[in-house]
């Protein structure tokens, strides 16, 4: 008797049982969720859709969701900040689990700017230092965070929800993670699904945008070629940019200044070993646990309400509308240049680094075999990177 | 802070910031170069191309490319496409 007792037990202490017993209540909205977790799961190891965040996201999406594994509590999270005192067991109902623990990283800020300290030691910004009206349309492909903004405001968002939705056009996962933890914590989960699955989708989204918007002509113009970077440029520019943004713009700070600060390790030659650990083995470490505990945010809860919906629209308007503000701004200066510009590197003003440069230059070379927009195209894109960090530092000193 | 605002604003000053930004890597490199004359790159652009999506030195590719393209005028026999041709001698090495 005492076993049957024990089974009898087990099963309802089990996860089927939690679903189950509760169908109708909740447990659908559970088995949604795990479907959703084994859909980005395919998407990830199958379509290669950015498998090294996605898979971490939709394996913590599945942890999460998981009813009894207690792995994640957003009890300890609410209302935006963290429940210290829950960690201590002040709620015996709650024992924190181990996505609670790793989450602290995301909630504290400090996963995103550590991926942005690898960036920073894996970023060539001399495209760029060659030709530095390339931060120009860098700035440019930004305008799809602010209209997406608008567009965040007009279905009802509030305007730190709306902020955290626009930073998606920024096509920058770890500068859309940390301005979404910070002004809108709750919806996390959703922001940073929609903004790397359309990273993904850059070489899908970007085409059309850009033949639409330019002619063969300007598709086809050849630039010239760029100059060499010094290493003294290489080394200056890192410290020269952190100290403008950051004392113009503190709350960017955290975000440029990593990025800088890889870049510095990297640009000096001095430091090889840190640059290996941080653009290798530390960024692997944060990507995992950054994935992972991004992921967990997904509860059913959060995740399967109207407004997820409304974020996965806004994300394709927001890289839509950055690639066209980049693209529209190329064509301005190749009128200003007279024809010198290619307008399609515009387009890679979004980061998204280096697969919008890559987009720039297949479309390009489509026109013209002999037409190398790669190098010409990193400019922008790095200038993104940059551009995006400080719209968010904008948005999180205006909103936050 | 009302949406125009925020828009308003937050636009104005990424141009700014950036614009800024522009105007120092202007001023920089004459001050860390001097007013010399800008040097043309040493590479050609399909080296550059290359050594981004290959991790492999652009002098190594563009000394081999120069190597075809002598070899080329010499024999008088063309090779064609340089780029493809450097990438298979390469993988060769």
């Amino acid at each position: 008797m005492s076993f049957l007792n024990t089974l009898k037990d087990i099963f309802m202490e089990s996860g089927f049982y939690s679903i189950f017993a509760d169908f109708t209540g909740g447990g659908w909205k559970v088995l949604v969720m795990l479907g959703i977790a084994c859909v980005l799961l395919y998407l990830a190891i199958v379509k290669k859709f950015e498998p090294l965040l996605l898979l971490p996201i939709a394996f913590g999406m599945l942890l999460a969701n998981l009813p009894g594994a207690a792995m994640y509590h957003e009890e300890i999270f609410a209302g935006g900040h963290v429940n210290w005192p829950m960690f201590a067991g002040s709620d015996p109902s709650i024992v924190p689990g181990l996505l609670d623990y790793l989450y602290l990283g995301v909630k504290l800020g400090i996963y995103p700017c550590l991926i942005f300290l690898g960036i920073g030691c894996m970023t060539d910004f001399g495209p760029l230092i060659a030709n530095p009206s390339s931060l120009l349309l860098g700035a440019a492909a930004q305008l799809g965070i602010f209209l997406t903004y608008i567009g965040a405001k007009l279905l009802g968002f509030t305007s730190a929800e709306s902020g955290a939705i626009g930073i998606i056009g920024g096509a920058d996962g770890p500068t859309a993670i940390l301005t979404s933890s910070i002004l809108a914590p709750h919806l996390l989960g959703a922001i940073a699904v929609a903004a790397y699955s359309y990273m993904a989708l850059v070489p899908v989204i970007q085409p059309p945008i850009m033949r639409l918007l330019t002619t063969k002509k300007e598709r086809s113009i050849r630039m010239t070629q760029l100059r060499t970077v010094s290493k003294t440029e290489k080394v200056v520019f890192p410290i020269a940019v952190t100290l403008l943004v950051s004392l113009l713009l503190p709350s960017a700070a955290p975000l440029v200044g990593m990025l800088m600060l890889g870049n510095l390790l990297k640009e000096s030659g001095v430091c090889e070993r840190l640059v290996k650990t941080a653009s290798d083995s530390l960024m692997n470490i944060v990507v995992i646990f950054l994935g992972t505990t991004v992921g967990a945010t997904a509860t059913a809860e959060r995740f399967l309400t109207f407004q997820t919906l409304g974020i996965i629209i806004l994300g394709v308007v927001a890289f839509s509308m950055g690639t066209a503000g980049g693209v529209l701004f190329g064509k301005l200066m190749c009128v200003i240049t007279k024809g010198k510009i290619n307008p399609l590197i515009g387009a890679a003003g979004v980061s998204a680094v280096p697969m919008a440069a890559r987009v720039a230059q297949k479309v390009g070379q489509e026109e013209n075999s002999n037409n190398y927009l790669l190098m010409h195209a990193m400019g922008p894109n790095v200038a993104g990177v940059i551009g995006s960090a400080i719209a968010a530092g904008l948005l999180i000193s205006m909103l936050g | 802070m009302s949406t125009a605002e925020v828009v308003a604003t937050g636009s104005v000053l990424v141009f700014t910031l950036l614009i800024l930004i522009t105007v120092v890597l202007y001023i920089l490199p004459l001050f860390l170069n001097g007013f010399r004359k800008k040097e043309k790159s040493v590479l050609e652009e399909p080296a550059q191309t290359a050594e981004i999506s290959s991790g492999i030195p652009g002098e190594i590719i563009a000394a081999i490319m120069a190597a075809i393209a002598a070899e080329e005028e010499a024999s008088g026999v063309p090779y064609g496409n340089f780029r493809v041709v450097a990438f298979k001698k390469i993988r060769r090495k």
